[in-house]
């Protein structure tokens, strides 16, 4: 859409300055963009407490943290499972059992398998891991800390987006009138822009040091030239979650971008949906799409399921 | 702040010849001198030193017994924050926002702040109280002063003018010749150190509270965690550090008793100190006629480092927390929260100390606030150093739970018998 090139004319230290009405448009649409993002997000900090409720809508415990695979394939984690608190233990929950929403957690069987919450290699407690944690620069030193943490619901398959570095999404938190309780990523960063975890020395458990080099693409090099999970130094005191990029090129992500990256997400999901079922059925759901939707999941695949699917769909359109 | 930013990347060794104020003998006796020693020497500030002085003015040698107490906790605590920032790499501000909900470490840095502006303001309280000795009106002095201290911190120069306040302050030093030239009652001292003497006043009470405030002081607590992160201090290190540290409560409170016995030997039991310069009197004997200009300097030098470093060390625990920008070497601009914080308690901190009254009496009553909020933040650092989860093998034996608990108790029973006097004294 071509914008009509109107001007505003504002009085500023008594004389006249004009201001482009684009820009003025834009910021009114990045904020509408971040909004209408923020609806679909899933905050880490309001969830946590919240109840978890059986498939009758009973209460049976609160949530206590979330649990992400994080491994170099996962530039935004999948959620492996909510741990939840009750009584006074905790238990773990598979996601396949449990829908993931605002202010509550739902079963969604009868009977759900539950087991006792344990550290596995890759799986990354986000409560006691991240939140409220120090991320680090490439350089070492300490950039920003986790006020909050946004999970996507994509194609019902929930992923962790990013992380909310800014002093508002703390006071949220921190006020005793509890401040907005609706999620506001003014400052989020794309999680997708960090690394892996990092202890504070050299002598903690796993032996990998923070001064070290971050590795762009898969994290850290263990002593020894092995390679080492990113969540090796999770859960450690002192520890830190380190970014891909200098303190001085941190980007926190605008309303549209995170518009982008949750459709991103979503044709991510849709077209692992699409690998894994039989091509008729598959072809089939790429046959109901549009186009333009219909290309972008195409876009998603191998090239040889590309190929395959793209010739079923031609063949049923005929 | 730069002394409590990352360290740099060592830079390598400079070929040309060393001189003789950078030997390594020097830097080697120098190393001695660890963040425990400094944050330990930093509770003698302004209103450290008229409080002590204000402590021998009044009851004269009958509160010695009361800092032997007052050491232990302080060898306690400080020993536990070292601890926490070597095993942990991170500052008390940090832990409390990784390791306690929100709202409670939110609740904990709020008291800081207003533990901290109360220290400010017993600081300019020592600057105006220094430039009345030497003729200068405080109305003028004070803001003079904050003007200054914010621009040189702001425009980036502070470190320089660091140390020219902490050699005005190395003044004080003349308290322990003063002292042992006073001719005090060795008898009456050494009895009142080994056996407690307390008047059950309530006046006693409220100067023991603003004793283990200005002596066990929260800002301290938070200095040489963040100091011993800065240093780069790790647990294979920590066994050094771990000396440095109870040396330097040590050694920081036999200074503040040389205090208390100098000024009871030259004016002991004639009351609350009135003025600063009844407390110069105390050094007579070590200086004669120069003793109020040497106390003035002294008192000026360790009120405007005070002054500038307690704000700074508020904003920088509190930025930390926060996760904001906070280093002097970020600009205005680049670390609104730091600065703005750092201003508020310079402006807030003058203001008070520009009101009418006793500069002495404000400086006490500063102590006696950090009394009451000293238990209450001491409670957070006990919880941290018993969690086995934050300090692994290095958490508290259960001798020292037991010892440091009993010190945060005594603190925390104190504390609120004398705001109950208080309060029965209001109403």
């Amino acid at each position: 859409v071509r914008l009509p090139k109107l001007q505003h004319e504002r009085r500023s230290g008594g004389r006249r300055t004009h201001v482009d009405a684009r820009a003025a448009l834009r910021a009114r649409r990045e904020a509408h963009a971040a909004r209408r993002a923020a609806g679909e997000l899933i905050s880490l900090a309001r969830l946590l407490g919240r109840p978890v409720r059986d498939f009758s809508g009973r209460r049976v415990g609160s949530v206590d943290d979330i649990t992400v695979r994080w491994t170099d394939q996962d530039t935004h984690p999948p959620v492996t499972g909510v741990i939840v608190r009750i009584g006074r233990g905790l238990v773990h929950v598979g996601i396949d059992a449990v829908d993931l929403h605002q202010d509550a957690v739902e079963h969604r069987t009868k009977s759900v398998v539950v087991d006792t919450p344990t550290r596995r290699p890759g799986v990354v407690a986000l409560r006691r891991d991240v939140l409220d944690h120090q991320l680090i620069d490439v350089a070492g030193a300490q950039v920003v800390r986790a006020a909050d943490l946004y999970v996507v619901v994509a194609s019902g398959a929930p992923s962790l987006v990013g992380v909310d570095v800014g002093v508002r999404a703390y006071l949220r938190r921190a006020l005793p009138t509890g401040g907005p309780r609706r999620p506001s990523p003014v400052r989020m960063i794309d999680w997708a822009e960090l690394v892996a975890f990092v202890p504070r020395s050299v002598d903690a458990a796993t032996g990998l040091e923070t001064s070290k080099p971050a590795d762009a693409t898969t994290g850290l090099e263990a002593p020894g030239g092995t390679r080492a999970l990113r969540t090796a130094a999770a859960g450690v005191v002192g520890g830190a979650v380190r970014l891909s990029v200098g303190a001085h090129e941190l980007h926190t992500l605008s309303g549209g971008e995170l518009t982008s990256l949750m459709e991103e997400l979503g044709r991510k999901q849709q077209s692992g949906l699409i690998a894994s079922a039989h091509p008729s059925a598959a072809a089939a759901a790429l046959s109901s799409l549009d186009p333009a939707a219909r290309e972008a999941l195409l876009a998603e695949l191998d090239p040889d399921d590309r190929r395959r699917l793209r010739g079923l769909v031609e063949k049923m359109s005929a | 702040m730069e002394t409590l930013d990352r360290p740099p990347a060592p830079a390598p060794a400079a070929p040309s010849r060393r001189p003789w104020w950078r030997s390594r003998k020097l830097v080697a006796v120098l190393a001695v001198l660890g963040p425990g020693l400094i944050a330990a020497n930093a509770g003698n500030d302004a209103g450290g030193v008229l409080t002590y002085a204000s402590a021998g003015a009044q009851f004269a040698y009958k509160t010695l017994f009361l800092m032997v107490l007052v050491t232990v906790a302080l060898v306690v605590v400080q020993e536990m924050c070292s601890r926490l920032g070597a095993y942990t790499g991170e500052g008390l501000g940090g832990l409390f926002r990784e390791q306690f909900s929100a709202r409670s470490a939110s609740g904990a840095l709020v008291l800081l702040l207003i533990a901290n502006v109360g220290l400010t303001v017993s600081e300019f309280a020592g600057v105006g109280a220094a430039m009345e000795i030497l003729g200068v009106s405080r109305f003028v002095a004070v803001p003079i002063a904050a003007v200054v201290l914010w621009a040189l911190t702001v425009l980036g120069s502070y470190s320089k003018a660091e140390r020219i306040f902490l050699v005005l302050s190395l003044a004080f030093l003349a308290y322990p010749i003063a002292a042992l030239l006073g001719h005090p009652n060795a008898k009456e001292v050494l009895s009142n150190l080994a056996w407690p003497h307390f008047p059950h006043t309530a006046e006693f009470a409220v100067l023991a509270v603003a004793l283990i405030g200005t002596t066990i002081t929260p800002y301290m607590q938070f200095y040489v965690a963040s100091a011993v992160v800065d240093k780069g201090i790790t647990p294979t290190g920590y066994a050094k550090e771990r000396v440095d540290t109870v040396m330097g409560a040590i050694w920081s409170d036999v200074v503040a008793v040389f205090i208390i016995i100098a000024t009871a030997a030259a004016i002991g039991g004639t009351g609350p100190l009135q003025t600063a310069k009844d407390a110069a009197a105390a050094l007579t004997p070590a200086v004669g006629s120069g003793a109020p200009y040497l106390f003035a300097f002294g008192l000026l030098g360790a009120a405007l480092l005070a002054a500038a470093v307690v704000p700074l060390s508020t904003s920088y625990a509190i930025a930390d927390a926060a996760g904001a920008p906070r280093s002097v070497s970020n600009s205005l601009r680049e670390a609104p929260l730091f600065y703005g914080l750092f201003t508020l308690q310079i402006v807030v901190g003058a203001a008070i100390a520009l009101a009418p009254g006793n500069l002495v009496a404000l400086v006490v009553n500063a102590q006696v606030l950090n009394g009451f909020i000293t238990p209450v933040l001491l409670t957070y650092v006990l919880i941290l150093a018993n969690r086995r989860s934050v300090l692994g093998d290095a958490v508290n034996g259960s001798r020292f739970r037991v010892v440091a608990t009993v010190c945060v108790v005594v603190v925390a029973v104190l504390s609120f018998l004398v705001l109950l006097y208080t309060l029965r004294g209001l109403f």
